[in-house]
């Protein structure tokens, strides 16, 4: 739980936007800098739905930027590093493929074990339950029955409601009868697709590092607010440029609807009605700041950081 | 409790009569995913989620709660992508394209039939034998597909091998559908059933690989995923690549620049005030010399009202059609959408049910132009919507024109307003429908016309289309009235999806978002 | 329709639009502190409003109008976590004057300008306290006599807390009340009201 990967974590830069795909970098970056970026891929176990998501975890151009800056992270072109897969020696390849195979054995074993158990637990329920029906009404006994007894008695693992016990229960967790009746002896090993390529790939050198990433003007906002301790996500569906949590967005709700503006730019009165008033109708505050300096005013982003004034807006009630 | 916008429980899909609130706009406790197996046999729930803190305090509790949803996350994120012996679907990654099966096998007649047009991007091809349906861009290939997914996606070449778009192969790797493996180290080797060497492509190689592919974005991808896992089919559009130009044909430009066609109040206006003229010959047309409403006989209210509705308005439905290409990226329909339970066939793919534009609103930071949306519009015979996205998250919004002068408020007294209505003419009126949804929740609000718009729910800007600005936001929170006696075009945007209220204070309001480009 | 004299007839101006036209101010912002002081003193129903002097402009903006609501306007949420657990209600308590900032649709306004406003706040606060000092002594108090003394005592360690509270920022940080008249299409005499504190001030809850 506390892993503490090699430093620098590579960011994978593709197709213009910064990704993470390492769960083990993603778990140390909002847990030691409060990075949590947004989850954009597909869970396997429950794939259709958009309530959980998955790996890859997109960062905003400014995390990547923060985390650059602070020597946490590197960015990495990934189209060019995979380019290193059609030299990849034959001699590392048959080792990762022996690795993956020796993984997926060791899948297999522990999904056997458990549908063997599965098996038991089910019979053991059903026995139980044509007890219950027996002593009871006959007419009840069906309804009573349904439930545990799945309609569709196919073998075939559906993917529809995969759900998950834990990490290395297969999708073909079943309880119905009939798979724990026909369940089959362990077979070879299961096919494995890894979420990252490093290995096989080896860690891409620091002169192949792209530069930090730019960002919007809005950056030294954003990294005031995270300096303060903020977590910061991405603000569009309250229609801001960010959402500012006092703590790990899993577990608080958000305080402020974020946006920046440049120090002279003309703010429209009704902006700050509209987003003053969307803030207290969800019950966070209105923040708008930006750097007093601009950026040809000073030596670097994080010196304008230091110049960031910030303003929270409520409405007054009258 | 303390944010009456994120703390609704999920509310069963009956969105016509409360305003719910979509889970996925807020970061989920992973914790309530474990718990997802206690009651998956009954129902593909989706768990309740938990009560959030205000802020931070320094007991233990918290640390522990906290704990415990981080470690649920990191397990959740690493469900490993498995792909058993019976299950198993294997693809190999041909990074240069679609290539003609290696022994050319001629009469194979399947291939013809799943053939279908809607991938034929018309970029330039390069020679496709036989397999001509195929799009330049795919680059995966399932040698023996099975399995449902094939039914709505893929294109069968002559030897039954099924080509992947970069999305779709991309969408089935995440999902732990699909096995694709690198290409073989070398070229000779092809034997059939013996994949000796062929490594397995990470997830995120296979983002690397595919991503960027033939103008695949984030952004698309991002919507694509994520109307694929509620269900829907996608295809691409014809404007999918951003490298065709507008047309420059027959239209002349200065002709194609006028982006609204303004219009009286439509033929059914110029009847009605014909009617009106007969009906009351002592009217006079013109405002500057007398009286609005002259000194006719008035029997009715609506007479006297309909005289008074002297704003020239626009008319979709009279609105002459254009070409997909007179729009420009990122305003292009991309996605033709069908719902789950449109019965679809991917070589006779029907009338979509949605079209789609994606608008990066970190590329794209203003409202679009009314040439822009006016082009979208136009090059759409029904309602398209917009998927607006920053950084990973998405937001829908549906754009439609509306008829402004069509509503009329005074002839709809009395009874509450909403899809129910009988008074019905066909396409903008369907459309209506639809964006009248959420006047059924908020009866006082629902009728919105002139008269309300001073009405506090409102805000008012007019957004003058010489100088469009953003207004402080990314798409989704602009609320735009218009008030103004000028030719006017008025464009209602809304956001669709009910649920998605978090997203801008039109929708938390439940007010209707109108944006009035002023023309004059 | 008879009468299309007496329909066209123009109806007679607001009080307020009559007070400025009569006043007639020269520049436009003056004419909106003086509406947004004629909607607290009538509609709102504040008192001790110090008019608007030269000294409270800035680049050719009213500043502040101070005046004292009849209710608190703002307390923060720590604050009134505070009051319940002494059992000190609003009513106990002294009013407090809050400085209003007049604003319209479509006046210049920056972050420069909010820094401003927040960089003169305490010169004027001391201003406005010297001021409410020479109008009445004691006009301020609550009624004193009809506290008992346990409720004296937990008053007293209130303003103590308060005081203290205003160097470490626990109950928040300076505010003002931000006044935004919508003077577009002929304005509706609408006054919005919102309070801005300086720097990251969490929300309110209820």
């Amino acid at each position: 739980m506390d892993f503490q990967p090699d430093l620098p974590i590579p960011i994978s830069y593709v197709s213009g936007r910064y990704l993470l795909f390492s769960i083990d970098a993603v778990t140390y970056l909002r847990r030691e800098h409060h990075i949590c970026g947004v989850l954009i891929g597909t869970l396997p176990q429950i794939p259709q739905q958009n309530v959980f998501l998955g790996l890859p975890l997109e960062l905003m151009p400014e995390e990547a930027r923060l985390l650059v800056d602070k020597g946490v992270a590197c960015i990495v072109d990934e189209a060019k590093a995979h380019d290193g897969m059609n030299t990849l020696l034959e001699e590392d390849r048959r080792r990762y493929l022996r690795d993956l195979e020796s993984q997926g054995l060791h899948v297999s074993r522990i999904q056997s074990d458990r549908k063997e158990r599965n098996r038991e637990q089910t019979l053991k329920k059903l026995e139980e339950k044509k007890a219950k029906a027996k002593a009871k009404a006959n007419a009840s006994a069906a309804a009573v029955q349904t439930p545990t007894v799945p309609e569709e008695a196919t073998s075939t693992p559906s993917p529809k409601d995969a759900a998950i016990v834990d990490i290395f229960n297969a999708e073909d967790r079943s309880s119905s009868p009939s798979t724990a009746t026909t369940s089959m002896p362990p077979q070879g090993a299961v096919a494995i697709t890894p979420a990252t390529s490093y290995p096989p790939l080896p860690t891409p050198p620091p002169s192949s590092h792209l530069s930090a990433p730019a960002v919007p003007p809005s950056y030294p906002l954003f990294a005031h607010l995270h300096s303060k301790g903020y977590f910061l996500s991405p603000g569009l569906r309250f229609g801001c440029q960010y959402m500012a949590y006092p703590g790990d967005p899993l577990r608080f709700h958000s305080h402020f609807l974020v946006v920046s503006y440049d120090w002279d730019q003309n703010i429209d009165i009704m902006d700050l009605v509209v987003g003053g008033r969307l803030g207290t109708g969800v019950k966070k505050g209105f923040l708008i700041g930006g750097a007093q300096k601009g950026i040809d005013e000073v030596d670097s982003e994080a010196d304008r950081v230091d110049t960031v004034r910030a303003f929270s807006l409520e409405w007054a009630g009258m | 409790m303390a944010d009456a916008d994120e703390d609704v429980i999920h509310a069963p899909a009956n969105a016509s009569t409360q305003p719910e609130v979509d889970l996925s706009d807020e970061t989920q406790d992973f914790r309530f995913l474990n718990h997802l197996n206690f009651f998956a046999d009954s129902s593909p729930g989706i768990p309740r989620r938990g009560e959030k803190d205000f802020e931070p305090n320094p007991t233990e509790l918290q640390a522990d709660v906290l704990a415990a949803s981080r470690g649920a996350m990191h397990n959740a994120l690493s469900y490993p992508r498995l792909h058993g012996a019976k299950t198993r679907v294997i693809a190999f990654y041909a990074p240069d394209g679609y290539v003609p099966p290696a022994q050319p096998d001629r009469a194979k007649p399947k291939a013809e039939e799943d053939g279908k047009s809607s991938e034929s991007t018309p970029k330039p091809a390069r020679p496709l034998p036989n397999s001509a349906r195929i799009s330049p861009d795919a680059c995966v290939y399932v040698p023996s597909p099975k399995g449902q997914f094939f039914k709505r996606m893929g294109q069968a070449d002559s030897s039954s091998r099924i080509w992947l778009l970069p999305e779709e192969a991309l969408y089935l790797i995440e999902r732990g559908s699909l096995d694709i493996r690198w290409p073989r180290p070398s070229a000779s080797a092809g034997g059939p059933g013996e994949e000796d060497l062929s490594v397995p492509m990470s997830l995120q190689a296979a983002y690397a690989c595919f991503m960027g592919r033939g103008s695949l974005t984030l952004e698309r991808y991002s919507v694509y995923t994520g109307l694929k896992r509620l269900g829907y089919a996608l295809v691409r559009a014809p404007g999918w690549c951003d490298d065709i130009e507008p047309q420059d044909t027959d239209v002349s430009d200065g002709s194609k620049a006028a982006p609204a066609k303004l219009h009286g109040p439509g033929l059914a206006g110029i009847l009605g005030s014909l009617f009106n003229w007969i009906h009351d010959p002592l009217s006079t047309a013109s405002t500057a010399t007398g009286p609005i409403i002259g000194t006719g006989i008035h029997r009715h209210y609506m007479d006297v009202y309909r005289k008074l509705a002297i704003i020239p308005w626009y008319d979709p439905v009279t609105a002459p059609e254009r070409h997909p290409f007179d729009t420009a990226p990122p305003f292009r329909v991309v996605f033709h959408v069908y719902k789950p339970s449109t019965p679809f066939k991917k070589s006779a793919p029907p009338p979509p049910d949605f079209r789609i534009a994606v608008v990066s609103t970190r590329d794209q930071t203003t409202m679009p132009t009314m040439t822009q949306l006016g082009a979208l519009l136009e090059s759409t015979p029904l309602t398209p919507r917009v998927g607006g996205k920053w950084s990973g998250v998405v937001s829908y919004l549906r754009i439609a024109d509306s008829a402004f002068g069509k509503e009329k408020l005074y002839e709809n007294k009395g009874g509450p307003q909403g899809p129910k209505r009988s008074r019905t003419n066909q396409k903008p009126r369907k459309q209506r429908m639809q964006t009248m949804e959420m006047s059924i929740v908020h009866r006082n609000r629902a009728q919105m016309d002139l008269a309300h718009l001073s009405v506090t729910y409102h805000l008012c800007w007019v957004v003058d289309h010489r100088e469009l600005k953003m207004l402080s936001a990314p798409i989704g929170a602009i609320v735009v009235a218009l008030a103004r006696i000028y030719p006017t075009l008025v464009t209602a945007l809304r956001q669709t999806h009910p649920s998605r209220s978090g997203s801008g204070l039109a929708t938390h309001i439940g007010a209707k978002i109108y944006i009035s480009y002023d023309t004059t | 329709m008879a009468n299309t004299q007496e329909a066209t007839k123009r109806p007679n101006a607001s009080a307020i639009t009559e007070h400025i036209a009569k006043k007639g101010y020269d520049s436009p912002h003056l004419a909106t502190s003086a509406q947004v002081q004629h909607n607290l003193e009538h509609q709102h129903l504040w008192t001790s409003i110090i008019g608007d002097t030269p000294a409270n402009h800035h680049e050719n903006q009213s500043l502040y109008s101070p005046a004292t609501p009849p209710h608190r306007v703002y307390t923060h949420p720590d604050e009134q976590l505070y009051m319940l657990e002494n059992g000190i209600r609003e009513d106990d308590l002294k009013p407090e004057r809050m400085f209003v900032v007049p604003t319209t649709q479509g006046q210049p306004w920056s972050l420069r300008h909010m820094a401003a406003v927040f960089d003169r706040l305490p010169e004027f606060k001391q201003k406005a306290e010297e001021h409410d000092r020479s109008v009445d002594a004691t006009s301020m108090q609550p009624g004193a006599e009809s506290l008992d003394p346990e409720k004296a005592e937990k008053l007293a360690q209130y303003y103590d807390k308060k005081e203290k509270t205003r160097v470490t920022k626990e109950w928040g940080t300076q505010r003002c009340l931000l006044a935004m008249v919508d003077k577009g299409m002929g304005g509706d005499g609408t006054v919005a009201y919102y309070v801005v504190h300086e720097g990251e001030v969490k929300p309110r809850q209820n």
